[in-house]
């Protein structure tokens, strides 16, 4: 079974991409957090195969909560997903090794994602 | 300060192409049709400007509000729905993802935000990527509003604005809302030559 943590500070953006995901495989366990602490909390006592993050949150932003979890876990996959969609965001979250995919959140992108996780 | 016919045709055609951008995120988001207007570009005082906007003179409205900048541009990009558009742009979109009345009013402020935030990133990401500026974004906010209170914090200032609007409606709904471009006169220079040199490929030299 497949383990997903979704960290946004938007509850429609979380109960949206939820939605899709329990679309794409009804067993999936989903786990949320609404900012980059909470989420931390979260890795430090789960193990998850997939993390999507939102980028423009308060006080850590996406990249920020990604390089945090990737020190303390290398094992999951990390998806910033995000509205932001410069350029210049996207090769800093792709040099850092992290997935970068660009909302509005469709069935389409998250079973793109579905597919990177289970790889 | 006096805009001339290029500064003017560089500032819409970024415009058009950001605007654009933004649409067809909103589109694919409800899988519908959005039509635009043809955007205006004005240079105005704040308290010009909102003799300019497209509402009505004591309406309750829905703003969306991001300030983004960088080292050289500061601008403020906000999104405004009537408050009959705001609750049925809520509604439809939690009718997608399956969530039916008595949960739209708990959420009709984080819905209007989260769309608000797609939109206004779209716009604002590719008005950066084509002039070449990272744009540093603070987080959205959302605000009910009269409608003279849309550019409030301008008003106090009184500097002049280079404010270029937007008029979109999702197709067949009613739903209709415009989206303000704001840059103060202390940036217009910096900000027309970035978007002029770069639509003519010369943002290298």
């Amino acid at each position: 079974m497949i383990r997903l943590l979704i960290i946004d500070d938007s509850k429609v953006a979380r109960i949206a991409i939820s939605s899709y995901f329990s679309q794409i495989d009804p067993n999936i366990q989903i786990y949320e957090a609404n900012n980059g602490t909470e989420a931390l909390e979260l890795v430090q006592t789960h193990d998850f195969d997939g993390i999507t993050i939102d980028y423009n949150m308060p006080e850590l932003n996406g990249l920020e909560v990604a390089k945090k979890i990737f020190e303390l876990k290398r094992t999951p996959k990390l998806f910033i997903l995000t509205a932001n969609i410069q350029n210049a965001i996207r090769d800093k979250v792709e040099q850092s090794g992290f997935y970068f995919f660009t909302k509005p959140v469709t069935k389409d992108l998250i079973q793109a994602i579905y597919l990177e996780i289970k790889k | 300060m006096i805009l001339n016919e290029i500064q003017i045709d560089s500032v819409l055609e970024i415009f058009n192409i950001a605007i654009g951008r933004a649409a067809a995120s909103l589109s694919t988001t409800f899988d519908k049709e959005v039509e635009l207007s043809v955007p205006k570009i004005l240079l105005v005082t704040s308290n010009e400007a909102l003799t300019y906007l497209p509402v009505q003179k004591n309406e309750e409205v829905c703003a969306v509000s991001q300030h983004f900048s960088s080292d050289e541009v500061n601008l403020e990009v906000k999104l405004i729905f009537s408050e009959e558009s705001s609750l049925n742009l809520a509604k439809f979109f939690l009718e997608k993802q399956m969530i039916f009345l008595e949960e739209v009013t708990q959420l009709e402020q984080d819905t209007i935000l989260e769309i608000g935030n797609i939109f206004i990133n779209s716009f604002i990401g590719t008005i950066a990527n084509l002039s070449h500026l990272e744009l540093e974004g603070a987080l959205p906010n959302i605000a009910l509003l009269h409608s003279k209170e849309i550019l409030k914090n301008d008003e106090k200032s009184a500097k002049t604005l280079i404010e270029a609007f937007v008029k979109f409606s999702i197709k067949p709904t009613a739903i209709t809302g415009f989206l303000i471009l704001i840059l103060d006169s202390d940036v217009i220079e910096k900000f027309l030559d970035k978007i002029y040199k770069s639509l003519l490929g010369k943002d290298a030299e």
